[in-house]
């Protein structure tokens, strides 16, 4: 039985799978690293070397950092994979997108309104942070189904601000 | 003078202070609510609450900062950058009640502080700039009847401005009065007056800046240039000294025109006029900024000067011991300023804790910070972590160095621009010089992007590490965190602390 991991670096996508003896990568057999993590850094101690990099985290965002250069990263094992298609089934029953906020900050000006169409990239409404204005853009073209918050709302990031339908 | 109050916050806060402390001057820090436990604080002889959590509440309050001031015994005021280092009514208002401002005459800040003021003054002293509306205007109409006369792109500024804030470019009629108002809002946000005015938008022009020094006694010389146009949003992301443009004929050139603008409006202090370098060698004013600017570690790294302890003999009334043919430049100096924030969102502020923080250290750096290990970055403030600065004895050195301090720089919790300055400093259109103030948004960013997200020359052991790590740190966090209840809350509390610290 193989303990299967998706790890996405970028845009490249890794399906790691594992048993006590072996590690397939995209179905093709890797030496296997020995692994010891501190902190945030890991090293992978591979037959012949040492590999460094470190794993971050920001809300919801991972990135990876190795040798100077930052990734951003998705790691998704089989359960987790399976709990957000649920989830996204359950959210997904009127078959909208949620627009939530990237940051924390304040509601300057909504420009959208209840019942119109918006295209993909369209501004929908200005968010206030670090005294900056910051456009909120539609994701996809839809429907405004609903406003959920009103000008001068101080939000937390990930709130969620506008429902497409 | 014995004491200085330092009417800011942050990492200017702590650079001020360090010089004071050096001259054996007390330093007297204030503070919001949300910065009781800042490093300004905690690195300062004495500090007083200005309650609040916005700029509006807390650092922009004069009454209070005149009040704590009398109180503390304070015998001279330091205003930083931002806040009420540019307001002339705050400069009059210390020099009033008997304190010493350290920072240019209100008359001088008053001149220059309005952009469309110092404008006109330079037209007047002959000194070119950029081609622009005589004053804010009042109406849309009147900026699009600018803009179908000079021609599109044209710039929105707000008159009171700076560090990008209140800033739109607009490429056509469309857009312009929906910009407007953007830009209006912002400007009266950030600085308190919605005045915003438009200038013709100079396609692909470099932004360097002159820094120049007065006294009181009509003396005045020019510390040379920093090339400032690594940029985005109009934030500054990288900064040098000096500019690989500037040749030591236009060196001279710019520097005496800096200089005469200085005593143009009775200018005394330290002071930088920003000018647009187009691709003919050709500059135009831009504006003078009446203040200490967040990028001054480049200069005193290469004329081994320190600028606030100049600003402070300066403010005491001395004579400067410079002469300009005393003013030597040497090496190359750059600045990244990490900010955190995620550059592949657009450079949207990542807020959080600096859980883990290790900054670069070694031969050749400096690094002026605000922050500490366990410090938040919150919303209310600029999301700069620190200004990293590397000194080299020419412009390869210093770009090798820096890109050796980012690859040490680590920090968790927060995303930071750390990446994406690394990928600069390696890229042709850093290294040749040959980069203007859009490079970062024409090419850069796209690049950058694109070598983000390509995967191709990812080893197959690394996703195979990343899905071990991903186990151990799971089973370890399932293990502390059983399932039903804990025998003490504090003990789980503990527990689940120390492994969120980890990913």
């Amino acid at each position: 039985m193989f303990d299967r991991t998706t790890v996405k670096i970028g845009d490249a996508e890794f399906l790691v799978q594992r048993n006590d003896d072996e590690i397939l990568v995209n179905g093709k057999k890797v030496e296997t690293p020995e692994v010891s993590l501190i902190n945030r850094f890991v090293t992978a101690k591979l037959p012949n070397r040492i590999e460094r990099f470190s794993v971050n985290r920001n809300g919801d965002d991972l990135w990876l950092t190795i040798h100077g250069r930052v990734l951003p990263l998705v790691i998704e094992t089989d359960r987790e994979r399976l709990l957000k298609v649920a989830s996204q089934a359950a959210e997904g029953e009127g078959g909208g997108a949620t627009i939530r906020a990237a940051m924390p900050g304040l509601v300057v000006k909504i420009i959208a309104q209840e019942g119109q169409t918006v295209k993909r990239g369209e501004p929908v409404l200005i968010l206030e942070a670090m005294k900056m204005e910051n456009e909120v853009r539609a994701p996809a073209d839809g429907t405004v189904k609903e406003i959920r918050i009103k000008e001068r709302d101080s939000v937390e990031k990930g709130a969620p601000l506008i429902v497409l339908g | 003078m014995k004491s200085i109050l330092i009417a800011n916050r942050g990492e200017i806060a702590v650079r001020v202070a360090r010089t004071c402390r050096e001259m054996g001057i007390k330093t007297i820090a204030v503070y919001s609510d949300v910065d009781a436990d800042s490093l300004h604080v905690r690195e300062m002889d004495e500090a007083y609450p200005l309650g609040g959590s916005t700029p509006g509440e807390s650092y922009l309050v004069q009454d209070k900062i005149i009040e704590i001031a009398k109180r503390s015994g304070a015998e001279a005021i330091h205003p930083g950058y931002g806040f009420l280092s540019e307001n002339a009514s705050f400069a009059d208002r210390v020099a009033r009640e008997g304190l010493i401002w350290v920072g240019p005459p209100a008359s001088a800040i008053n001149a220059m502080g309005s952009k469309t003021e110092a404008r006109a003054l330079m037209i007047a002293a002959k000194v070119p700039v950029v081609p622009g509306t005589k004053g804010a205007v009042s109406s849309a109409d009147e900026a699009i009847e600018f803009a179908r006369k000079a021609g599109f792109p044209v710039l929105l500024k707000a008159a009171a401005g700076g560090g990008g804030k209140g800033m739109r470019v607009v490429r056509n009629e469309a857009d312009l009065a929906a910009a407007l108002a953007a830009a209006q809002r912002e400007a009266k946000s950030a600085f308190g007056d919605d005045a915003v005015y438009v200038e013709k938008y100079l396609e692909e022009p470099k932004h360097i800046e002159v820094q120049i020094f007065a006294d009181k006694h009509g003396n005045a010389i020019y510390l040379g240039e920093r090339e400032c146009s690594m940029q985005r949003r109009h934030q500054k992301i990288i900064e040098e000294a000096p500019s690989s443009a500037v040749t030591p004929e236009l060196r001279k050139q710019m520097g005496e025109t800096a200089v005469m603008a200085a005593k143009a409006c009775g200018y005394a202090n330290a002071g930088t006029c920003e000018f647009l370098l187009d691709k003919n060698g050709e500059f135009f004013f831009l504006e003078m900024n009446t203040r200490l600017q967040v990028e001054h570690p480049v200069t005193e790294m290469v004329t081994g000067l320190d600028l606030v302890r100049l600003q402070i003999e300066v403010a005491r009334g001395e004579k400067l011991k410079l002469k300009q043919e005393d003013v030597q430049l040497r090496g190359h100096a750059i600045e990244v300023r990490v900010y955190a924030e995620d550059v592949m969102a657009g450079f949207l502020p990542s807020t959080g804790v600096l859980e883990v923080w290790r900054p670069a250290a070694g031969p050749g750096l400096r690094e002026d910070t605000g922050l500490y290990e366990g410090a938040e970055i919150s919303r209310f403030y600029d999301p700069m972590i620190s200004k990293l600065v590397a000194y080299g004895e020419n412009r390869h050195a210093a770009i090798e160095r820096m890109c050796r301090a980012l690859r040490e720089y680590y920090v968790a919790g927060v995303m930071t621009n750390v990446g994406f300055c690394h990928f600069v400093l390696q890229r042709d259109e850093f290294r040749s010089g040959k980069f203007d103030t859009g490079t970062v948004e024409r090419i850069l960013l796209p690049a950058y992007g694109e070598y983000v997200r390509s995967g191709e020359d990812i080893p197959d052991w690394l996703p195979a590490a990343i899905a071990v790590a991903n186990k151990i740190y799971r089973t370890k966090r399932e293990q502390y965190i059983p399932n039903g209840h804990a025998a003490s809350g504090w003990k789980t509390g503990g527990r689940t602390k120390s492994l969120k610290n980890r990913w």
